[in-house]
Order: structure tokens, then sequence, then C-alpha cells
């Protein structure tokens, strides 16, 4: 009786566990969805839309998919959302389950984790047959959501990282603000200027971007190279890692730029309890769509120009943002297509939608909502337009991407804190990194 | 611990600690009534400018559903898995406590082991299984473990407290002619209260909290629950709202008080020892 | 013949059981079966895991600077953190238990952080108190002394987290508040009779009655504490530092696998840590033998 039990349960276990593991390449049909085959153009179609975000959001969202499927009435949509951190965990796990919804949200620092392991689906061809339309766009914008030649991704806002200062700070003390196009030799010396002028303690130019791979990237495609090259290695040398860390390192000595403890403190911190909105800065580096967030929370207002260029070098400009994608294994493409297209290129859609996500690049639309647009986000707009000319096409992260940002933020917080001098902590990240990039 | 010390002196260290122990819910609480632009720079806990906003704009919650439906969906979840914990750990228990079987050490080690491995690494395979039985997007994947005794932590609980009830009143049971399970039912569940009262308060608390087991499996928020609607509030990217967030958050906290205050009565009527009772 | 005696034996105790055997056949075995296995593989979540026998745990112990330093975080905060909170937890149990009015109010109070467990506003006060700005050096102040930013200090940043830990003792509390009630009364008065005064009462009455529950809330905080997760990612904003200092274990696990989608490694990573709790686990409960005590 034992013997019998025990072997029927080891069966029983196997079996799971062999459908458990297999189902890890995500080959099942375990999906939700009330799926209808798409052949027939009266019977409906229920496609997800995943998205990160809150309660604001989730109202627009509301209204311009009901409008959608007023538009669309073959196809329902149905939303899942939930704040940015808990969405990829949420998301990894649905598509490691092999349940990924159909229209995926993604975003410039994670999609090459989707799309380096085929997760995302090629749009070319709806792209040719303008099932998407990209005609308003311009062909860079196109360009970033390449991966390997193909378009994976279509941008739904562009939040392109901005210079923010503090321009009434400036007019405050008799200052001229930064100019459009400031170099780096200019940046620290207005740093310089502004700190001497006001004088206080605990007050500092900009948050410290010596950890930050985002400014970084900048920095090195200003000398023609990028973080990565495309067959998966580190595209630069210790020359620059170290070119870059001394540069912050004496802002900081000077007192133009926070200590290190300071710095650790104000990570997790949210807009309304950061140091540009609290004072303690007078400038950020920060993505586009900020800026309306951080002028909601302070009185004075903000101007954005360019981040600091080498007036020798080239221009270091990258695209920021929201996209959209479709899943690999989705059951609906050609209505996931739709609906991307209706969220791109509909007028409606475009009034309610707005510069959500950071200004839209679709011209057509664009031109369509500037008179909608709030005093923020035109400034932004503005400068968005003027930078076009400068922006790069980064190149896709590899795997272990993640590891080589956290060891780059580790060896600047270790610089930072006086623990290593800036020669050993760029050895070991080489040595480090080395590991990972294999 | 008794003793000489005044009841004045022990009185007001106690008032001291618990202010300690209670300044995040007065901040919060706090936080609730000021304007959100004020939550951040205003860092006193009163302020002037008084209002019942973010109480009357977060209950209306997301479009269509509002925390009425949040509310509702959480009791449903934490009610349920009250009585699955209760029901099927303490028949775990008593078997583990009270009964002999093949394997017993065996099972209950596994028991133990199974606790001890991070969540993170058997999330996916979990996911993999409630999507099989076609369970995602329903409450069914946080209700029906419940009833099947996974919360080791409840049913180990429980085995210290059986073994806490003298054997001998076993025995008297037996002789009575009680079988197990009339002892598991008359005798050793009463006795055992404290665990059970326990069992319910956490059970309840805990789930009522749970975030993470809650976002993967319930995406129509329709089902939300009160911790997924309160996370609405929280948008990293973009701009949270503060001042809902505190005000539901302090609503959220009454149920759980309320349930705490309800079973702590069953926690201070001490059991005094007598025979078995019928 | 063996069918009856089977029945009669062991019966009994697995219909008790059934529940958690379907619970377990249905929902645990599975996944933890599953776990293990990728621990030996090459998982990257959306392709077939690759077998690549113990190069993982290899890795680990041979080529991961993280690895020990997310070990010594966390057996700092293990080592530290649960016998601090235990030991408050019984403390005010035994305050509470007895003489004090207004009793259900405290208990409920003291409850009241264990609430918060790792929400968002307890990651921003416990950055306005402990921050270079905070109550705490505010407080220090008073005595000319200047503060560091306690939370952002690599050097201290942990020790704020174990200020958490033991603020938010109510677990235990209530905990050994029902072992405390679980005693029966006559027992205290049979002591008394004896002769025996409260200090007596406590050591003979007491202590020994409430080891089981003693041993329980030890080797649970341990178990929970190996795995502390929470506090660490709100408090560090998900990144474990300044320089690593936070970097709790499972932390480390779950960058590895949901930032860095090596889930096989973050497998290896979970089942070191299952062995490292069950051999801690395993010690108590050979200890136990000596100093827990059931029934009378």
């Amino acid at each position: 009786m034992n013997k019998l039990l025990k072997k029927s349960v080891f069966i029983g276990m196997s079996a799971l566990l062999a459908a458990s593991v297999s189902a890890c390449s995500g080959t099942t049909a375990g999906s939700s969805e009330k799926a209808v085959s798409s052949g027939s153009a009266q019977e409906k179609v229920t496609i997800r839309f995943a998205w990160w975000g809150g309660q604001a959001r989730q109202k627009l969202y509301d209204d311009m998919i009901a409008d959608f499927e007023k538009k669309h009435p073959n196809i329902k949509v149905e939303q899942e959302f939930s704040d940015f951190d808990p969405y990829w965990q949420k998301l990894a796990t649905q598509a490691a389950g092999g349940n990924a919804p159909d229209v995926l949200s993604m975003h410039l620092t994670r999609y090459m984790d989707y799309a380096n392991r085929k997760q995302l689906l090629p749009l070319d061809d709806y792209i040719q047959s303008k099932a998407i339309d990209m005609s308003g766009f311009d062909s860079k914008i196109i360009d970033i959501g390449k991966v390997n030649a193909k378009t994976i991704m279509v941008s739904i806002g562009n939040s392109s990282k901005g210079f923010f200062f503090n321009s009434d700070l400036f007019k405050k003390y008799n200052i001229e603000p930064p100019k459009f196009d400031i170099t780096w030799d200019e940046f620290s010396q207005k740093a310089a200027e502004l700190k001497k002028a006001v004088n206080k303690d605990g007050f500092y130019f900009i948050d410290d971007q010596s950890g930050i791979t985002d400014t970084f990237g900048y920095f090195l495609r200003q000398r023609g190279k990028d973080l990565y090259t495309n067959d998966g290695k580190l595209g630069f040398t210790k020359e620059d890692m170290t070119a870059y860390q001394q540069y912050w390192d004496q802002l900081r000595k000077a007192g133009l730029v926070p200590p290190a403890a300071l710095t650790a403190e104000y990570k997790g911190k949210q807009q309304p309890e950061s140091m540009l909105v609290k004072g303690v800065t007078a400038s950020a580096f920060a993505a586009g769509n900020q800026m309306k967030i951080f002028q909601m929370y302070m009185k004075d207002p903000l101007d954005i120009v360019r981040l600091p260029s080498d007036p020798k070098g080239k221009p270091g400009e990258d695209i920021g943002g929201v996209f959209l994608s479709i899943s690999s294994k989705s059951k609906h493409p050609k209505e996931a297509a739709e609906f991307i297209n209706y969220w791109i290129n509909d007028a409606d859609g475009g009034k309610m939608f707005k510069d959500e996500m950071g200004i839209i690049q679709n011209k057509r639309i664009s031109e369509i909502i500037q008179p909608l647009r709030v005093p923020a986000d035109v400034k932004v707009a503005d400068y968005q337009n003027k930078i076009t000319p400068y922006v790069n096409v980064p190149v896709t992260p590899p795997a272990g991407n993640a590891d080589i940002s956290k060891l780059f933020s580790t060896a600047s917080e270790a610089i930072a804190f006086g623990k290593k001098s800036i020669e050993q902590a760029v050895n070991e990240f080489f040595d480090e990194s080395a590991k990972v990039l294999k | 611990m008794r003793g000489k010390a005044s009841p004045l002196l022990r009185h007001g260290l106690n008032i001291v600690v618990t202010l300690l122990m209670i300044y995040p819910l007065l901040w919060m609480f706090s936080s609730s009534f000021k304007q959100p632009q004020h939550i951040f720079t205003d860092t006193g806990l009163w302020s002037d400018a008084f209002t019942l906003d973010n109480y009357i704009l977060g209950w209306k919650g997301l479009t269509s559903v509002t925390f009425a439906t949040f509310f509702k969906n959480s009791f449903v979840v934490s009610g349920l898995s009250i009585i699955g914990n209760l029901l099927s750990c303490s028949m775990a228990a008593y078997a583990f406590a009270r009964l002999q079987f093949r394997l017993k050490t065996l099972l209950f080690g596994l028991m133990l082991l199974t606790m001890m491995l991070p969540h993170h690494v058997t999330m996916i395979p979990q996911y993999i299984i409630f999507n099989k039985l076609e369970w995602v997007n329903t409450f069914l994947p946080l209700i029906v473990p419940k009833f099947t005794a996974t919360d080791g932590f409840f049913i180990f609980l429980m085995i210290q407290f059986i073994r806490n009830i003298p054997a001998e009143l076993d025995q008297a049971a037996t002789m009575d002619g009680c079988g197990a399970i009339q002892i598991y039912w008359r005798l050793i569940l009463p006795l055992a209260l404290p665990a059970l009262v326990t069992t319910a308060i956490f059970t309840f608390i805990w789930t009522w909290n749970d975030f993470l087991g809650q976002i993967l499996y319930l995406s129509d928020i329709k089902q939300y629950t009160v911790s997924l609607g309160l996370r609405t509030f929280l948008d990293s990217q973009g701009d949270s709202q503060w001042g809902r967030l505190f005000a539901m958050s302090t609503l959220s906290l009454v149920p759980v008080f309320a349930i705490f205050i309800f079973f702590q009565k069953y926690l201070i009527e001490g059991i005094t020892s007598g025979g078995v009772k019928g | 013949m063996r069918m009856s005696s089977f029945l009669k034996k062991d019966g009994i105790g697995y219909l008790f059981l059934s529940p958690w055997i379907v619970g377990m056949l249905a929902f645990t075995i599975v996944p933890v079966a599953a776990s293990l296995y990728l621990s030996f593989t090459d998982y990257e979540m959306f392709d077939s895991p690759v077998w690549n026998g113990t190069y993982n745990y290899v890795q680990i112990f041979t080529n991961d600077k993280q690895f020990w330093e997310s070990l010594r975080v966390t057996l700092t905060y293990v080592f530290l953190g649960v016998p601090l909170e235990l030991a408050f937890a019984l403390l005010i149990a035994l305050m509470l238990n007895k003489g004090l009015s207004g009793l259900r109010l405290y208990r409920a109070l003291y409850y009241v952080p264990s609430l918060f467990g790792g929400s968002v506003a307890v990651a921003l006060l416990w950055r306005q108190l402990f921050g270079a700005e905070g109550m705490v050096n505010g407080f220090l102040a008073y005595f000319g002394i200047e503060g560091i930013s306690w939370i952002a200090t690599p050097e201290t940043a942990l020790y704020t987290i174990i200020i958490m830990k033991v603020w938010q003792f109510g677990s235990p509390m209530i905990i050994f508040l029902a072992g405390l009630q679980q005693i029966p009364n006559d027992l205290y008065e049979a002591a008394s009779i004896d002769g025996a005064g409260k200090v007596s009462q406590f050591l003979r009455v007491t202590v020994p009655l409430l080891t089981p529950i003693i041993f329980f809330n030890l080797i649970m905080q341990i178990i929970s504490a190996f795995q502390a997760f929470t506090p660490a990612y709100i408090v560090s904003g998900g990144t474990g530092g300044p320089l690593n200092s936070t970097l709790f274990y499972t932390l480390y696990l779950y960058q590895k696998g949901f930032i860095s989608f090596q889930m096989g490694y973050a497998s290896a990573l979970a089942w070191i840590l299952l062995i490292m709790i069950s051999i801690f686990t395993a010690i108590a409960f050979l200890s136990s033998k000596k100093w827990v005590h059931y029934e009378k």
C-alpha cells in the first residue's frame, strides 16, 4: 500500500515538475485571455495592456481606452497596472510563466532585458504596411526602438534628459544663467560662481552624477564612444572612467556637489523631497517629463538647457522615455498593433494623452496638442526640438548591464566615501565587469 | 518586574515608550489632514491648513471603483484566510503534536525546510501552477493555500501551545470514550485558544497588508484590495498623491485595530487548568 | 490486517494532516523542487533552463564579492537583531501581563509599529529620524553633539535597520503574551501558598512554562531574520547601499533574479541560505532538549 502510494505520488510530482519546468520556456498556453480567433471581424477579441503609474493616469487611460473601443468595436482592452517597481517584477513573472500581456510598456532602462531574450515582437511589417503608422516620427526616434535592426518598440513619449536649473536663483545673485550650449569647464565655473554668491552651508550646485551611468553615457558619447559596444563589451577605457570620476571628485572636494552621505540619504526620495525642490541644490540633470512635476512643488521657475558638452567633441544626447511593445507570445498581435497605432496617431487620443509619458514624438500630433500644453511642457518640447539634431541612438546594452550599473555606482560610492582611490576603484570596476561581460 | 515601582513612574515610562512606538502613526494621521504640498515642508504635527479633501477624494479611489470595494475585497480575502488557517493549521498541528504516524519527524522537518526558502525563487513556479489551474486574476491563489496549511508559522505556533496541554487530559478523555477527533474538537482546540486567537490576528493583519501576492494575481481593479488600492496613490515616476495615501492608510488601519482589540479579550482571559468539560 | 492497523495507527494522523499534504503536493513541493533544479542551471527567465551543474555554486563561493558582503550584513542583522528584539518583546510582555490599567490600549499601541511593516510611511519616517537633518541629530544637538547621517553612512546604515526591527517587536510580544496567558493561574497560587515570592514564582513557574514559546519565537525570528527583505529594500531604495552596507542576502538574491535575470544563480543563493538557516535551526532544536520544558 505504501509503496504504491509512494510511487504514484512520485509520478504525479515528476509530471508536475516536468510541466512547470517546460513552462519556464514560455511555450505553454496558460493565457487568461478570452481568446477568439481573429479571423472573424465580428467576434470580439480581448487584449491585455500593461502599464505603470498610479491613480491619475488610470483615469486618463480609462478615457482613452473607452475612445479606442468605440472606434474599434471588435476589440476589448483589459488593463493591468501597478507602480514602476512592482510592474517589472510582475511582468518578469508573467513572462516567465508564459502569460505576458499583449501590449507592454517598455522603458529605456529595462527594454534590453526583454528584447535580448526575444520577448518582444518585431514590428517592422506593421510599420511598413502602416498598420502602425510612424510617418510622423523622426527616423532617429524610430531607430531608438530597434534591436538587431528590428523595431521592437514604439515611442510614446520622449523624456530626454536636460539640465534644469532654478532661474530665479541666478537672477537673485545677478549671475548669468547657464547658456544652452554650456561646456563642462563653463559648468564647473558657473557652479563655483553661484556657490560663492550664495555662500551657504549645505547648498550645492547639483547632485552628484559620478555614479549615474546615464550621465556617464552622455560623457562617453561626446568622446565618440558609448557605455557598450555592439558585441556586448564595455565601450570605454579606464582613462575615460578615471577622467569622469576625477571631474566629479573635484566638484565634491570644492563643495559644489554634495558629500557622499548626503547623496546616499536622498536615494529613493521622490520629487517633493528632492534636493532641487528643497533648495539643497540649484540644478539637476533629469528627464524632461519630470520638469512639470518638480515645478508643481517649487515656486521658483525652472529652465532647461542641454547637459554640459565637450566643445571639441561630439554631442552626447540620447532619447529617453516610454515605449509600447507587443509580446512575442501574444495571440492577437494584429489587434495589439491597432491599439498601438491608435495610441500614437489618433488625434482625440492624443488630445487626452498629451505628454503624459514625455513629449510625444509624432510631429503631427505634437502640433495639434501644442495649444493644450502646460507651460513646463512647452519649454521641454521646445528644448527637445532644439536637441533633435544632436540625438544619438545608443548601443543596446547587453545582458548583464544591470550588474554593470550596480558595479559602477558602488565604485563611485567607494570613491565618494573615501574608501578607495579613484585608481583603485576604476581598476576593480574593470576586473569585476570583465567577469560579468565575459 | 512587579513590585515597588510606583504606578505613576510606570505609567510615565509607558507613555514615553508608547509615544516612540506610535510616532509614525501620529505623523501619518496628521499628514492625512494636510494639503499635499505641505506634507513634506511642514514638519510639525499640526497644520493650519486643515483639510478633509484627502479623505473625500481618496475614498473615491480609481475611476469606477471606490475604496468601499477595496475594503470589501480585503475583508473577503482576509476573512476566508483566517478560516482556512484556523482549520487547516490546527489540524496539522494536532497531528504533529498529538498523533503518531510514520514519517512524522520527516514531514515536520520538511515543513520547516519549506519555510526557509525565500519566496522570490518559488514565485515563478507557483505562478505557473496557478496559471495552469486558471486561477490567475481570481482570489483563489490567495485563499485556497490557506485551507491547505501552507503557513508553517501557524502550524508550528499551535504545536508549541498544544504540547503545553498536559497529556493526562487526553488520556482522561480517551478513557471517557473520546476518539482522536473528539479530543481535537472538544479538548485541544478550546485549550489552545490563545494560539488560535493569535493565528486569527496575525493571519488577518498579514493578508490585509500583503502586497506582492495580490499585485501578482489580481489585475482587474474591481478585485483590488486595500493594499493594492493604496499603492495606486504612489507613482514613483510621476506625481504621487501623498495626502490621499496617508488618509486611506489611516482608514486601512481601523479594521486592523478593531480585529486586534476584539480578539485581544480572548488573549486576556487566562485558562485555569481544569478537567475536561463534558 | 495491515490495512486496518494502518488505519488505526497512521490513518488518523494522516487524516488530520491531509489538508497539509494536499497543500504540499499542490502548491509547495513542486516550486521548491523546481528551484532546486534551477539552481543547477543557467536560467534567464524566458528561455529554457540550461544545465550547468555546480557552476553557480562554485561561482558564488569563489568569485562573488557581494555574496560575502551580503552574508556579513545578514549575519550581523540576525545575531544583533533577533536577541534584542526578543528581549524587548519578552520584557514588555511581562510588564503588560499583569497589573497595569489601560492594558489593552498599551498592548495595541506597542503593536502599532509592526503594522507598518514595510510600508512607505516607515521608510519616509526612518529617513526623517536618522537622516542628517533628522530628529535624532536634533536631539543630539541639545548635548552639543553633531550627528552624521546615520541612515546614509556605510558604517551605521545597517544599525538603523536593526533598530527598526527591534522597534517592530509587536509580533513576538503578542505571542509571548499568549503564552503567558496559557499559564494557569492556580500554578501561581500554589506556588505562593508554598511561600514563593514574586521573583521565585517568575523563575519557577513563568519561565519554565514559557520556554516552548520562547523557543518558538527564537526559531521563527531566526528564520525570518535571515530572509529579511523589505526594510532594506525601502530604506536603501532597492540598492542595498550605501556601499552595499544594507545589502541583505535576499535583497541580493532579488537583484540577481529579477534585475539581472539570473534566476538559476538566484536559486543557488536561495538554497545556500536554506542550508544555513537549517543549520542554525538544527542547533537550536538540539539545544532545546536542555532548556525547553513541555507540559507540567
